[in-house]
Parts: C-alpha cells; sequence; structure tokens
C-alpha cells in the first residue's frame, strides 16, 4: 500500500512549496 | 476508505506537498480557510492563498477530481495556462464529474486571461451549454453564448 509522506507543519509545507512550485494539499483533520 | 487508496496516494505524492494537521491545534486555518466542518480540504499556494476547499470524505475519483480542481486553479493563478487549460479540459471531458461544469467555466476565464480575448471563452462555455444545460453554471455564461 503507498502511504502519502505528510507533513506535520503549515510552515513547512508552505516552503517546501515555494521550493518545488507544487501546491499544498491541507488534509486538516479532527482527530489524529 | 479514500486515503489508503494507491491512486489517490501516488497523485497526491506526485503533485501535491502533503500535509496533515489536527483542526484543534490549527484554529487559525481552519478559521482562514473558512472550515466548519472536518475533514477540511485545501489546496494553497506557496502564499498560503487558498486555490479550493472542501470538506468532508470522498471516494478516490470524486477527491482526484477535486484535488486536481485545485491544481487548475493554483495553475491560473501562477498563470500557468497551459498546465491549468489542460486540467480544466479534462476535468470537463467527463458530464459525469460534478465540478465538471465549474471547471469549464473556469477554462473558459483561464482562456481569456491568456489571450486577452473575451472570444477565446467561447469554446469551454459551450461545453457547459450542451452537457450541463440546467446548471447554474449554464445561466452564467448564457449571455456570452447569445
Amino acid at each position: 500500500m503507498s502511504s502519502i509522506p505528510w507533513l506535520d507543519s503549515w510552515d513547512a509545507a508552505l516552503g517546501t512549496s515555494a521550493e518545488t512550485g507544487k501546491p499544498v494539499f491541507l488534509f486538516l483533520n479532527a482527530v489524529g | 476508505m479514500t486515503y489508503p487508496d494507491d491512486r489517490v496516494a501516488a497523485h497526491v505524492t506526485e503533485h501535491f506537498v502533503p500535509a496533515k494537521l489536527l483542526g484543534a491545534e490549527h484554529r487559525e486555518l481552519s478559521k482562514a480557510f473558512n472550515i466548519r466542518w472536518f475533514p477540511g480540504l485545501v489546496v494553497a499556494g506557496s502564499d498560503g492563498r487558498a486555490a479550493h476547499v472542501q470538506v468532508g470524505y470522498l471516494p478516490p475519483d470524486d477527491l482526484i477530481a477535486e484535488l486536481d480542481y485545485g491544481r487548475a486553479i493554483h495553475a491560473m493563478t501562477a498563470k500557468n495556462y497551459a498546465a491549468a487549460n489542460a486540467l480544466f479540459d479534462a476535468l470537463s471531458a467527463d458530464a459525469a464529474t460534478e465540478r465538471g461544469p465549474e471547471a469549464a467555466y473556469w477554462w473558459g476565464v483561464s482562456r481569456m486571461r491568456e489571450t486577452k480575448d473575451s472570444k477565446s471563452a467561447l469554446d469551454p462555455w459551450r461545453r457547459i451549454a450542451q452537457r450541463w444545460p440546467k446548471s447554474q453554471w449554464a445561466r452564467k455564461v448564457a449571455y456570452a453564448l447569445k
């Protein structure tokens, strides 16, 4: 099964997005 | 279960920077993106501006379509019109895709922004009139197709 390499930091996601040009996909969940 | 799906995982990994956070620990993000239910799904640019927001669990095909719609809006905003137009075209090629008429609407807008010619929206907007004639999107573009 494939797994998604989720980041756990919004700022890190924005930084990686700026570096790669890829948009962020934020999954904002009620439980972990 | 959507997220263990291999196609979804491959799509997200290839095209996005994925981030998973708890709403209770990031109320500022819920507020910023107007998320009133969980899970909240946001496609955003590196400046934090949302391209697309959704809530709730979706089956794989629906989720991939929603993600591609967000990618298309993101690409259009970045003036990457070739990528945006290709995604909008693909999303509106299948009449069964619920986001289809909205994608065709924005495809027209994207082409107008690219060419600075309002007539370039007409082919995508005719698709709306043909495939989703009873939709709100068809009524939005009716003035241009007269």
